[in-house]
């Protein structure tokens, strides 16, 4: 490291600068930050490393190889741009969060061993959770906790498997770690607690529901920032340990399909982007679960479009938001007369994501979809493909056309202030500069492009996908046949621990409550008299919690002995 | 082509919704027109087949690489694609019927 | 007196106070004490309780530098007397381990003493106040270092015997009763030791711990059950001191009213040395002699371990009082230690051994950071607590530190132990147990996180008008400490390596 820092601590710098100033300097300051960050990343030498001894191992903090300076470049782009989306946001909490985030999750990508990853995996929870805390409200409240609860046990997890593969393998090294068959080894234990914890924060369906819970949940400005690190840090911990791990295409193919039936039915269209973001992870973990260079290729690249295209249509949404106080389908439409820059920005958010040439979903979802048909996965294939005319339907049409357009709500709010529709523009800028000049990103990518995007066949075969989709839409639309955005909540994965598990533990409360009445009426007054008295003696604490008598406290001793003699004497 | 829709209810009234935007004078905006006026909907609308029709033809011009046994079905892609679409919305619809719950059902 | 002498004389001081550094560790603060009671100025006696503190870490050190330099055990013989008939002193490097940490405790730790005690002990008071504290460190480090059987009891009576006064000098009167319990308890524990010891005198006929652990094996062989007898008492005596669950009811009380600085020195110190003896004994004596599965001490260990971790942190969520939380903590990191005994690998071990270190560091600085505050706010009541993060910033800033370190996050000494626990629960197939481990460290991060939330996430009270973060004297002990809790996270020379050193000495006396 000749002179430069390691990238995480330019943020962290940052947020300590940010906690200490405020107004328009630190403002100024934040804005300074991800550049700063980035001369430092730029100068850094190829191949740098900062290493640390800990007991037997070498912690090593930093590592930049061409995968992790991607994400590292794909998270100082994206801080720039949630900084400047958040410019008049005057919360110190959020700021200074938002930078220990961002410098976070740049760590996080850069750690070349599973504890350095592990602390930033941690660090990503915690510093996250305030952009939830921060609407301030009852309900967010509990959505913070339940999302934080989910988030710190992703993490603790990972350090449990972080335990196994250090004892199996000798080394905290994060390489390639691949996936044995389940066999009680330490080995395969701490590939698998890995993977789960890993799973966890990519909200893979049925450990999901955080994501789409407190996403939506967020300020107008924290799901922009909460949009960009959190699940691409995963997804960069599943490209660098488990590419090529066929369990990955499976899981990465439910992704793809699983969240996009629930978008076309939300109605809080923060929520719909939410599933949105899960059916985009789905095409990339397909793609790490290939493993060949193209897969591994389009994976990452798309996990950098989809920051930035993501971000865009969060931040549109956020927009609405901050000048509506909602994002409810069922209460917006017609938003276009008056915000005509943010519905512009969001339309090339829409096209991107739908992966319309020219724009930047398609130059990097195509290799995917083309490893793929290659590597002979004809049936994922073909879902994907259906997954990928879903994109159309709920994040192509739906986000712009409830939000925007369809009937007038009469709503007339003002454009969006200027800081966010310059972060807006920015978004939108790499959107149509990265698919309309791939070369660029093609070139960051970990192994060489033998891939050309702009050929009339790729061309034509997605036209032909995207506007038939959008015909088969509008068909049903004018049939009437179109599900109306209704208010309503729609129950997903997380009702089992929400609804289901409260009511059982309830029934046993509620059970155990009934057993003891019986016990007493059965065992009549005596047991109730004991009782009293116990509890008279022993105040109104819980058993072990209260101040015992010292005689009880003699008699456990006593009964310890007695136990231990009893084992010698048999 | 994301905004290729008219609201389906602006063809049951469209004499109310040209009653109720009378003043607006000559342009005789459409309240329920989702750009503002029917004719720019339309136009949209019609761009919008355009491109469907034109990708049908490049079909039989551009040559396709098969990679699934399917792809060598003619159109398959406007095919694969407007059905993927009906079935997802019907599924999805068959699906509010399952998880569908009022908005403070959490909230107890 | 004849070192000093010689001192004056003789040019190879050094070389001369080299060979007497075992019984230096319990001559000096046992005349320190003697000096602070003849005194009757509380600011005196605490100069010369300061002193005598430091120049003892001088010689715990300078001893730790011996042994790890020695090939074999350093003896000493009282009075020249050889064993079995003299008493022999007897230092490894487990116990010059020991050592250095009760006397770094005591050394770092007792300027913080100098403001509190002169808030909460009664000025005629408080030259007896440390003359007690110098008898106290006098007899732990006695224990720590001493090589017999019967030594070690006295050394317990003298630490538990001043340990129970300086509990009962707590300015809430609850510390009476406290205190009071304590006696009762410890008083038992002891009995229990001495029987032990006793049987084992009568099947033996020797109280020297290396002369036992020979004679133990033959005897066995004529008359099982005495020893087993003896064992059962021993073990359950010392569970006892050292407040292993459920055996610990004696300590959230004792904690909580105490003195702060009696709960920080005693917290950090008097529980090690107790854990320190049943390694001994259990490894090196018994272990030596005998095959230990033939009473299920490390089964039972294990299970009371585990639901120490759980049930202890568990009641630390719900404790308003952050002096409770920390003692009921403290019944959990006990449990902590006692699972890489239980587990009986050299990985576990050194878990165990280098938790003894990491532990007393991070419960140190929390205690006194939590004393800091009562010293100002007057409660640690976290209801009356809101916002004192804001005003005691190093404080609380030194609190986190450690509440890091107690939930184990890495770049603490927490994870350190967490980890070795980890790889020795692995090692010996015992894996279910990380589970623990990690559950326990998330309770951990509850009630650690309880504090945070109403340290640093609400308004402050009028009650805190007047709260700032204490003197130099209280802040500068704290610090140390709260540093130590991050250089042992990162650096493990002088912790993991020299733990690891001595549990190689107890597993390779094993039978």
């Amino acid at each position: 490291m000749t002179g430069n820092l390691a990238p995480f601590l330019v943020f962290y710098i940052g947020a300590a600068l940010a906690a200490l100033t405020s107004g328009a300097l630190r403002s100024a300051l934040m804005l300074c930050v991800p550049l700063a960050g980035a001369y430092n990343l730029w100068t850094l030498p190829p191949s740098t490393t900062l290493d640390l001894q800990l007991l037997d191992y070498t912690l090593q903090l930093v590592r930049a190889d061409k995968l992790s300076l991607l994400f590292a470049w794909l998270f100082h782009l994206a801080a720039f741009i949630a900084i400047l989306f958040a410019l008049h946001v005057k919360d110190r909490t959020q700021a200074v969060a938002g930078l220990v985030y961002a410098g976070s999750a740049v760590g996080a990508v850069m750690a070349g061993d599973l504890i350095t990853l592990f602390v930033f995996w941690e660090m990503l929870a915690v510093s996250s959770v305030f952009f939830i805390l921060a609407r301030g409200s009852a309900h967010s409240y509990a959505t913070a906790m339940r999302y934080l609860i989910i988030q710190v046990a992703s993490g603790v997890i990972l350090l449990a498997g972080i335990l196994f593969h250090a004892k199996a393998t000798g080394s905290i090294a994060f390489g390639s770690i691949g996936l044995p068959t389940f066999d009680g080894s330490a080995a395969a234990i701490g590939a698998w607690l890995i993977l789960i914890a890993i799973f966890i924060k990519a909200a893979v369906p049925l450990f999901h529901n955080w994501l789409t819970d407190a996403y939506p949940e967020a300020t107008a400005t924290g799901t922009v920032f909460l949009s960009a690190f959190t699940t691409k840090v995963a997804v960069y911990a599943l490209a660098r340990g488990f590419a090529g791990v066929d369990l990955l295409v499976t899981i990465g193919t439910i992704m793809a399909l699983y969240p996009i039936f629930f978008a076309v039915i939300e109605n809080d269209l923060r929520r719909v982007l939410s599933y949105s973001m899960m059916n985009q992870i789905g095409f990339m973990i397909v793609g790490i679960g290939i493993g060949t260079n193209l897969a591994i290729n389009g994976a990452v690249s798309h996990a950098f479009n989809d920051v930035i295209f993501k971000g865009l249509l969060f931040m549109s949404m956020g927009a609405v938001l901050y000048r509506t106080g909602t994002t409810k389908a069922s209460e917006l439409g017609g938003l276009f007369r008056s915000m005509p820059w943010t519905t512009t920005f969001c339309l090339v958010g829409a096209l991107s994501i739908s992966a319309v040439p020219l724009f930047s979903g398609f130059v990097s979802k195509s290799m995917i979809m083309v490893a793929a048909i290659e590597e002979g996965h004809p049936l994922v294939w073909l879902a994907l493909l259906f997954a990928s005319a879903g994109v159309v339907e709920h994040a192509g049409i739906k986000i712009p056309y409830f939000a925007f357009f369809a009937h007038d709500s009469g709503q007339r709010p003002k454009e969006a202030p200027l800081n966010m529709l310059l972060a807006m523009g920015l978004a939108a800028l790499v959107c149509i500069f990265n698919g309309a000049y791939p070369w660029i990103l093609y070139a960051a990518l970990p192994f060489p492009v033998d891939y050309a995007p702009f050929t009339f066949e790729h061309i034509l075969t997605q036209v032909q996908l995207l506007a038939f989709a959008v015909l088969a839409v509008v068909a049903l639309h004018k049939s009437g046949l179109y599900p109306d955005e209704i208010p309503s909540r729609n129950i997903d994965a997380e009702w089992t621990y929400r609804k289901a598990l409260p009511a059982v533990s309830g029934a046993v409360l509620a059970l155990a409550t009934l057993t003891r009445r019986g016990v007493e009426t059965i065992g009549g007054k005596l047991v109730s008299r004991i009782e009293r008295e116990l509890r008279r003696q022993n105040g109104p604490e819980g058993y072990f919690g209260r101040d015992w008598p010292t005689g009880f406290m003699a008699l456990w001793t006593t009964a310890m002995l007695g136990a231990y003699l009893l084992f010698a004497y048999l | 082509m994301a905004k290729g829709q008219a609201d389906p209810s602006s063809s049951l009234s469209p004499a109310a919704a040209a009653a109720a935007h009378g003043a607006d004078g000559a342009k005789a905006a459409d309240k329920h027109a989702i750009l503002g006026t029917k004719s720019r909907d339309n136009i949209v609308l019609y761009v919008l087949y355009a491109i469907a029709a034109v990708s049908l033809i490049g079909d039989f011009v551009i040559h396709r690489h098969v990679g699934h046994p399917w792809e060598a079905l003619p159109e398959f892609y406007p095919l694969y694609a407007f059905v993927s679409i009906i079935v997802l919305i019907f599924s999805a619809k068959a699906l509010r019927k399952l998880v569908m719950r009022p908005e403070d059902y959490y909230d107890d | 007196m004849s070192v000093l002498a010689a001192a004056a004389t003789a040019p190879s001081f050094a070389f001369v106070i080299g060979d007497h550094l075992p019984i230096l560790q319990v001559i000096v603060p046992l005349l320190g004490a003697v000096l602070c009671a003849l005194t009757r100025r509380g600011s005196f006696a605490f100069a010369i309780a300061a002193l005598v503190s430091w120049s003892l870490l001088g010689v715990a050190i300078m001893l730790l530098w011996q042994v790890l330099g020695a090939a074999a055990p350093i003896t000493y013989y009282i009075g020249g007397w050889a064993p079995p008939w003299g008493i022999e002193y007897r230092v490894d490097a487990l116990n010059a381990f020991i050592l250095v940490l009760v006397a770094g405790v005591g050394a770092i730790t007792i300027p913080f003493a100098y403001r509190t005690v002169g808030k909460e002990i009664d000025e005629d008071k408080q030259s007896w106040f440390y003359a007690l504290f110098l008898l106290c460190l006098s007899g732990l480090m006695g224990m720590a270092v001493t090589g017999d059987a019967f030594n070690i009891f006295v050394f317990m009576e003298v630490s538990s015997l001043s340990a129970y006064a300086l509990i009962a000098m707590g300015s809430d009167r609850r510390a009476l009763l406290a205190a009071y319990q304590y006696l009762i308890m410890g008083t038992i524990g002891a009995t229990f030791y001495v029987i032990g010891i006793g049987l084992l005198y009568v099947v033996t006929g020797t109280l020297n711990l290396a002369d036992l652990a020979t004679r133990i094996g033959p005897a066995f062989g004529t008359a099982p059950q005495p020893i087993l007898a003896a064992l059962a008492f021993i073990v359950v005596g010392i569970s006892l001191k050292l407040a292993l669950f459920p055996l610990h009811l004696w300590l959230p009380n004792a904690y909580a009213f105490a003195p702060t600085f009696v709960t920080t020195f005693l917290a950090a110190t008097a529980t090690k040395v107790a854990v320190y003896i049943l390694l001994r004994l259990y490894f090196t004596v018994f272990g030596g002699a005998i095959s230990l599965s033939d009473l299920p001490i490390a089964e039972v260990l294990l299970m009371l371990s585990i639901a120490a971790m759980f049930i202890a942190s568990i009641l630390a969520v719900y404790e308003d009082s952050v002096e409770r939380m920390l003692a009921y903590s403290s019944v959990a990191q006990i449990g902590c230690i006692t699972l890489g005994m239980a587990i009986a690998t050299r990985a576990g071990l050194t878990g165990s051994i280098v938790h003894l270190l990491n532990h007393a560091v991070m419960k140190a600085t929390l205690f006194m950071a939590i004393g800091a505050v009562v010293y100002r706010v007057g409660t640690s009541c976290m209801s009356e607590l809101a916002g004192i993060g804001r005003k005691m910033p190093l404080t609380m800033g030194l609190f986190v530190v450690a509440g890091l370190s107690i939930i184990g996050v890495p770049g603490t000494a927490g994870f350190i132990s967490k980890w070795q626990l980890g790889i020795g629960a692995v090692d010996a197939g015992l894996w279910p147990l990380v589970f623990v481990l990690v559950g326990s460290s998330l309770i951990a991060v509850i009630y650690i996180g309880k504090v945070v939330e109403v340290a640093y996430f609400r308004e402050p009270g009028d009650n805190l008008a007047d709260a700032r973060d204490p003197p130099a004297s209280m802040l500068i002990p704290m610090a140390l400490l709260g540093a130590a809790t991050i250089y042992f996270g990162l650096d493990t020379t002088w912790s993991a390596q020299i733990a690891d050193t001595a549990a190689q000495i107890l597993i390779g006396g094993l039978k």
